[in-house]
């Protein structure tokens, strides 16, 4: 038991002693094949005869590389010797290092061996160079950080990333390349222009630092799910201590390229709601106005008016479709022309996108351009929103344009449609056509019919008339037959011829007057005749007739009388016939 | 004489049969064009097409139904209704003026062809009146020629003669002209077909198939002459003179 005591008690008195040590660091404990290992050897008391260990499977880089440092602070001194040698190692699995051996005082110390794992070479090895001391001062002062302003937007929401390259207050930079630019697959993305690049103040993960914006853009997600931001990368001359100084003691400043990342990022893209989206939803997503706007609202036919459908407002204008305008069909209409008004801002895109329509009314009237429904999705209320347009009335006057189909479709100007007719005729729908039918033709046929038989019948009429004259002859031959043909056989004795002449005369009178022999004078003759309004000229013949019958009597008249008085009695009789019907 | 109370008795009765129905088309008018006027244009179309259906017609109704498409922005039966109203009444303005408007309203913008100017002026005198007008017509001229020829024949003087003959052959002339316009516009409905097309839009076909090479596309409202049909396609010629193949049931007759 004493012995054991003793035994721990010298130990003690060693160590009390020493108060040298003498360690071995490697910067990291498994390094790629293709990677470098920088091994250090420090004791804190100025020894002599170092002896590094046969470093198997490594080829020495560079090194030994000696470094003395020594401090005084608060009256204490610190002092370290140090060896550093820069390792590339010759095959993968585990290697030791073996312990190297160092003097002090006539004492020897030596460093505890220790293992590192190779591993197979990686694609982007570190540390390849030797600017390990850049490497280490670059991990906690320099910091290139990617911010995002939203994790998890809806589809088409803006989110804004920003780069910005923090450096602590002890190290400087002067100067940096872009090696590799931010990719943003599946993001429309817009940069921000970011001129005024100021160094500001702000602090990273408690600490103070000076901070750059390198760079600043807006992204809209165009899909779903997780996506990822390709990193920045920037190759940064940084100034790093180079170990030595000068005669007053100050580190010498060298300048290292040192290439640095900002990790990438990935962001989560929800969906927009399924629930209550509207139907003319076009994937406006923001906070928007809108309005369908006319150039002018009267106008003359044949002049154009630009109607514009203008969305206003932030959000992804860009990206978005404006709705149809619906132009009725008799208004000329072109292709809508997109004018473009917006700018990038800090929370994103805002200004105001339109589609000009340039419509030509042609004709006069008045038109009304039917009201426009746009809607869009609001981040911030999280839910759809509808806005619809005024409807907007186009008053078109002046004359009418010709048509430019050229043909006879021109409208003029007071010209409008017409109201639908008040009464009507029906008629059977299956009515044959008048035309080309047999009662057509036949009453064509008979209307010309019609000139023949009117004809005919004039004629026949015509004949008939003649007829009742020769009707009339054959009448007054029978007659004067009747009462002169005993006057006739007895032409030859004048006295029998006047005495047959004069009983023919009354017998005349009797039939036609009705009246007896008795009252047969010449007195009552001439008055009945008077009576019956017998022309004078014949009332005359017929008494001057009876007075040379009468006067026959008495003195005989030659033939040529007699004949004479045939032939005008026959006439008388004839002429009293007529007359006295 | 016994047969006379007769038919006085029927011509009385059928008279009065055809105020009853007539009436009845007339109510049936009116009721659709109170719908028309209210601006419940399906249903003046649903009324205007029952008189149709009911086997009576007039130019006013085809106008009306035209109208009422037009105003449901229904081009092609727009015109159709216009077209078949101007086959009734072909020298009403309105009808003219309304069939432009629905003209405007299609798509296609077809250039007429540039036909002979005496040619031209012949087919718009004879479409002028419809085939019956020019029928009544020629007998009107008919009679006034057989009348002013037997005024000639009764005539007593040698100027009035003079005067009344050659009256009654200008007249006769004139019922010559009738016929033979009725006779031209009976020939040209016989031989000219006339369709409107009904589908939105047509490929017309160089062959009458459907694997045919596409030739045209024509639009709702157009107005084709169907030269010939054959199976389910009709052999097409528009007003600029071009012809196609394309499915009988996108066009209606007129």
């Amino acid at each position: 038991m004493k012995s054991v005591v003793a035994l721990f008690l010298f130990f003690i008195a060693i160590a009390a002693q020493a108060q040298v040590s003498f360690t071995a660091s490697a910067t990291r404990d498994g390094i790629a094949l293709n990677e470098r290992l920088r091994v250090e050897f420090k004791m804190n008391a100025d020894g002599d005869n170092f002896s590094p260990p046969s470093f198997n499977g490594f080829k020495i880089v560079s090194g030994p590389i000696t470094g003395v440092q020594q401090r005084y602070v608060n009256g204490v001194g610190s002092f370290i010797k140090s060896y550093t040698y820069i390792l590339a190692p010759e095959s993968t699995g585990s290697k030791t290092i073996g312990s190297a051996t160092m003097s002090y005082k006539g004492e020897e110390y030596s460093t505890t061996p220790f293992n590192v794992q190779i591993t197979k070479a990686i694609e982007d090895p570190r540390e390849t160079e030797s600017n390990d001391p850049v490497r280490e001062i670059a991990d906690q002062n320099i910091h290139l950080v990617a911010e995002v302003s939203n994790d998890s937007p809806y589809l088409n929401e803006a989110i804004r990333v920003v780069y910005k390259l923090y450096v602590s207050n002890n190290s400087g930079i002067n100067g940096w390349t872009e090696t590799d630019s931010p990719k943003y697959a599946d993001f429309w993305s817009q940069n921000i222009d970011n001129r005024d690049q100021q160094v500001r103040i702000g602090t990273y993960k408690g600490q103070e630092y000076r901070y750059l914006v390198l760079r600043e853009a807006i992204l809209y997600p165009q899909k779903t799910g997780k996506l990822t931001i390709e990193p920045l990368a920037l190759e940064v001359n940084v100034q790093v201590p180079s170990g030595r100084r000068d005669f007053f003691g100050r580190s010498f400043m060298t300048t290292e390229k040192l290439r640095v990342t900002a990790g990438g990022r990935t962001i989560n893209v929800k969906d927009l709601p399924q629930e209550g989206r509207p139907a003319s939803f076009t994937g406006a997503v923001g906070q928007f106005e809108f309005a369908v706007q006319l150039s002018k609202a009267q106008l003359e036919a044949g002049e154009s008016l630009m109607a514009s459908v203008v969305a206003k407002g932030t959000g992804n204008l860009q990206l978005m479709q404006l709705p149809k305008l619906e132009v009725p069909n008799r208004l000329e209409t072109y292709e809508p022309e997109r004018v473009d008004n917006t700018t990038t801002t800090y929370s994103g895109i805002r200004g105001s996108i339109q589609d000009n329509y340039t419509i030509v009314p042609q004709f006069g009237g008045t038109y009304t351009l039917p009201s426009v429904e746009f809607s869009y999705f609001d981040p911030n209320s999280r839910s759809y929103k509808t806005i619809n347009s005024d409807e907007s009335t186009i008053q078109v006057t002046g004359d009418a344009v010709t048509a430019p189909t050229g043909g006879t479709n021109v409208l003029e100007a007071d010209d409008v449609f017409a109201f639908i007719k008040t009464k009507t005729r029906l008629k059977p729908i299956d009515s044959e056509p008048f035309f080309d039918t047999l009662i057509y033709w036949s009453a064509l046929g008979g209307l010309f019919l019609l000139i023949p038989i009117v004809l005919l019948v004039k004629k026949s009429r015509e004949v008939v008339a003649s007829d009742v004259q020769g009707r009339k002859v054959k009448k007054a031959d029978k007659l004067s037959k009747k009462y002169l043909s005993e006057a006739r056989k007895n032409m030859d004795d004048s006295e029998a011829f006047y005495e047959s002449l004069e009983r023919a005369l009354h017998n005349f009178l009797k039939s036609k007057l009705r009246i007896p022999t008795a009252e047969m004078t010449k007195q009552r003759v001439d008055e009945l005749l008077q009576q019956r309004y017998v022309q004078q000229q014949v009332r005359l013949e017929f008494l001057s007739l009876l007075s040379s019958a009468e006067m026959a009597r008495y003195s005989p008249s030659s033939k040529t009388d007699m004949q004479q008085d045939y032939e005008k009695a026959s006439r008388v009789i004839h002429q009293l016939d007529k007359q006295l019907n | 004489m016994s047969m006379k109370p007769w038919m006085c008795i029927a011509f009385f009765s059928m008279v009065a049969l055809v105020t009853v129905q007539d009436d009845a088309g007339n109510s049936a008018f009116a009721k659709a064009n109170s719908f028309y006027t209210n601006g419940n244009y399906q249903e003046a179309i649903d009324s205007y097409e029952d008189i149709l259906q009911s086997g009576q017609q007039s130019a006013e109704v085809y106008f009306n139904l035209g109208n009422a498409y037009y105003k449901l922005n229904q081009v092609g039966p727009a015109i159709y209704h216009f077209e078949k109203a101007l086959q009734l009444d072909p020298s009403d303005k309105e009808l003219k003026n309304n069939l432009k408007f629905a003209e405007q309203m299609r798509v296609d913008a077809v250039q007429p062809l540039a036909e002979n100017p005496l040619k031209k002026f012949l087919k718009e005198a004879a479409s002028s009146l419809s085939l019956d007008n020019w029928a009544y017509l020629s007998i009107m001229l008919a009679l006034i020629a057989v009348l002013l020829f037997l005024l000639y024949h009764y005539a007593t003087t040698t100027g009035k003669k003079r005067l009344f003959f050659s009256l009654s052959m200008l007249f006769f002339l004139l019922m010559l002209i009738a016929i033979s316009a009725a006779t031209y516009s009976s020939n040209f409905k016989a031989n000219h077909k006339q369709a409107i097309v009904y589908s939105e839009e047509t490929v017309t076909r160089s062959e009458p198939k459907q694997s045919a090479d596409p030739s045209i596309v024509i639009h709702e409202g157009t107005k084709v002459v169907i030269l010939e049909e054959y199976q389910e396609w009709a052999h097409v010629e528009l007003a600029n003179g071009s012809q196609a193949w394309m499915p009988v049931r996108d066009l209606k007759k007129l």
